[in-house]
Formats: C-alpha cells, sequence, structure tokens
C-alpha cells in the first residue's frame, strides 16, 4: 500500500463564523475541523478555565439561622469578576506566601460586616455587602452596577439587588473575612465560568425546489410550520 | 512547603493503609482530604509524559499522559487517525480518580509511534493557535458590524 512518508503535517484550518455575540452569551459555527476539538473546547470552557471565587472564610461573629459552612458555601457560589485571573497565581504554585490567603499574587480579601438594627425588618445580606481589597475583583453585580451608573443610562437600584447570602432578625449578626482564590471548574464548580456549553452538529438542509414547486401555497405554508427548529 | 511535604508523607502512609480496599473506601478517602489530593497533583510535576514500548510488536508504544483527561485524549486520538501511517491510535482513562490518561500508537515501518505523536500534538498546536487567531478576528469582525447596526 502507497503511503505517504512520515513527517508530513495534518494540520487543518478551522474557519469560525459568530451567529450571536452577547455579555453574556455566544453562539458560533465551527467549520473545516472535527468534533474532537469542538468537544475539547466545550471541555476547556467549563472546566479548565481559571476563574476567581471565595474559598477560605472566617467567620468572626455569626449569630443568624445558618450555619457556619453552610453561609461559607453560598459565598463561594458568588460570581466574581475574573478579568485579572488569568494574570493570578494558583495559591498552591504561589511561592510569595504559604497558600493561606495573605498575598497578592494569589488572592483577594473579602469583608463583610452586617447586623440587623432596624426593629421589625428583616435584614438581607448580599453579595453587594461583600467590600472587596481589590477594585478588580468584586461581585460581578456590583461591577455591572458600577458600570451601569458610569455610563448614566437606565439604572435601576431596585434592580440590582444582588445575591441573597443570608437574612437577618433583629438583633444578629454576621461578620466575617473571606479569601476568593484562582481555580478551575475540574476543582470546584463554583470555579466554572460557563452556566452550560454544547455543541452540535447542524445539519445541511438542500430543499428539492422542483418537487416543492407542485406544492400548493397553504401546503408550503404547512411545510414551513412543520419545522421543528422554527 | 513544609506541611505540602508533611501531608504528602501522611497521605501516603494513609493510602497504603487503605489501597487493597474498595473503591468506596478511596472514594471517601479522596472527599475528605480534597485540598489534599490537589496539593499532590501538583507536587508530582515531574514528567509529565513518558513512554514505554511494546515487547511484542514492533513500532507500537504506549504513552502515559499525566494529569489531563478525555479533553486531550479525545483530540490526540482524531488527530493520529488522520496520519495514514498510524494503525492504531487508542486512548484510555485508566481509572477514573487517577488522574492520567493512555495513549496507545502503532504505526507502519514508514513511521514510529514517537514521530507520529509528536506530529500530532505540533498539527493540534498549530491548529489551536489557528482557531484563537481565526476566533479574534471573526469577533473584531463582528463587533464592527454590530456597531454599523446590522
Ligand atoms: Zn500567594
Amino acid at each position: 500500500m502507497d503511503r505517504p512518508a512520515a513527517g508530513s503535517s495534518y494540520q487543518r484550518f478551522p474557519r469560525v463564523r459568530i451567529r450571536e455575540l452577547k455579555d453574556d452569551y455566544a453562539k458560533f459555527e465551527l467549520r473545516d475541523t472535527d468534533a474532537s476539538i469542538a468537544n475539547a473546547l466545550r471541555r476547556v470552557m467549563i472546566a479548565e478555565v481559571p476563574t476567581v471565587a471565595i474559598d477560605l472564610v472566617e467567620i468572626e461573629v455569626n449569630s443568624s439561622v445558618l450555619n457556619d459552612e453552610f453561609i461559607a458555601h453560598r459565598l463561594g457560589l458568588i460570581p466574581l469578576t475574573s478579568a485579572a485571573a488569568m494574570q493570578m497565581r494558583f495559591s498552591r504554585d504561589c511561592d510569595a506566601c504559604d497558600g493561606d490567603g495573605s498575598c497578592e499574587y494569589c488572592s483577594v480579601e473579602f469583608n463583610l460586616s452586617a447586623r440587623a438594627t432596624d426593629s421589625d425588618q428583616t435584614l438581607e445580606v448580599t453579595s453587594n455587602d461583600l467590600r472587596s481589597a481589590d477594585p478588580k475583583v468584586c461581585p460581578v453585580d456590583q461591577a455591572r452596577a458600577y458600570q451601569l451608573a458610569l455610563s448614566g443610562n437606565d439604572y435601576d437600584p431596585n434592580a440590582e439587588r444582588g445575591i441573597l447570602i443570608v437574612k437577618l432578625r433583629r438583633g444578629q449578626e454576621l461578620r466575617l473575612r473571606a479569601i476568593a482564590r484562582k481555580g478551575i471548574g475540574k476543582d470546584h464548580a463554583k470555579w466554572s465560568p460557563a452556566a452550560t456549553v454544547t455543541f452540535m452538529y447542524e445539519p445541511d438542509i438542500l430543499i428539492n425546489e422542483e418537487l416543492m414547486d407542485t406544492l400548493t401555497f397553504d401546503e408550503k405554508r404547512s411545510w414551513v410550520e412543520s419545522s421543528p427548529t422554527k | 512547603m513544609l506541611d505540602v511535604c508533611l501531608l504528602v508523607l501522611l497521605l501516603s502512609v494513609f493510602c497504603n493503609d487503605r489501597f487493597n480496599c474498595d473503591y468506596s473506601c478511596l472514594l471517601s478517602l479522596l472527599n475528605c482530604l480534597d485540598g489534599v489530593v490537589v496539593v499532590l497533583m501538583s507536587v508530582n510535576h515531574l514528567c509529565r509524559v513518558s513512554y514505554e514500548r511494546d515487547t511484542k510488536i514492533v513500532n507500537a508504544a504506549s504513552f502515559t499522559i499525566e494529569r489531563e483527561d478525555h479533553t486531550i485524549g479525545n483530540i490526540v486520538r482524531m488527530q493520529l487517525h488522520r496520519d495514514p501511517n498510524v494503525l492504531f491510535a487508542g486512548y484510555k482513562l485508566p481509572h477514573p480518580l487517577q488522574y492520567k490518561i493512555i495513549v496507545r500508537i502503532h504505526t507502519t515501518s514508514q513511521s514510529s509511534p514517537t514521530q507520529a505523536y509528536t506530529q500530532a500534538v505540533n498539527d493540534l498546536d498549530k491548529e489551536l493557535e489557528y482557531l484563537k487567531q481565526a476566533f479574534e478576528v471573526e469577533k473584531n469582525r463582528y463587533e464592527e458590524r454590530a456597531k454599523q447596526g446590522f
């Protein structure tokens, strides 16, 4: 059998066409490659793109109805702006500290302090109560509110209420220090930057125009109506 | 750093005790020592790819890639399939708790497993670099069009 000499390249040149691109949504076509590449991209987007999330929580006072680990878990799930994640170090690779989160290269400190003093009102502690030590890393809705306020258009303070962490009754208090670190979705889903990533083959549909000409207008209409992706 | 060494030592002692027991036991061990396992993985930086020739078949070999999974395994396998000198290429994840894959390659006498493997990885590297550029160009084009109100 005739085979080409070893050492020749089998590189492909994939083509991309973006169909939709929003702040939190993207849809694109990928051509001239195969499903293994698309699947690798999907898997990397879910599990290997680094982000920043709260990882260590030191609770000073917690007299709320939720226990300490419950609150720590909820804090971890709050999405933080992660544009700076690529420049950050993983704290396990950081030689400027012992990974205890006291270093600017691998961690960002947050503080939260809330106390319900108001008579009968329950106090809602949200992600907006988190105070970040680094303005580059903060809860995403804080960043969005800030950007909207800057641009000055349709800023609605009621729409930006933040993510609820816990509700406090009169006299209850929550005070804590949290350390956010860089991580990947493979270690914990809280570091996954995407809600979901999927891909699919799309059928290449060719319409038999000759046969289509034999249909009446109503038949054509019902043919269009029958499309499952309409 | 001392802490890390201590933890690794502790875990290895722990594991020696338990390695002969069933998976559920190991799983619970992993669950309770989540952080430690992550540390263990990064300590094991030394060699990511090792190569072992087949003793019975010429031009056949297995590559063990540490700290990789289906993401890499499947694209390497598919890229190897594009090489006509590769007679067989497959990968396996030996165990879900072992963070490594094994890629097995069998080639014709014109090529060799190492050559085919290196070529496949280089081609993938170039393809993904090209894809990255293409995506950036397309993103700029799309945003330019959006600005013009399409
Ligand atoms: Zn550090």
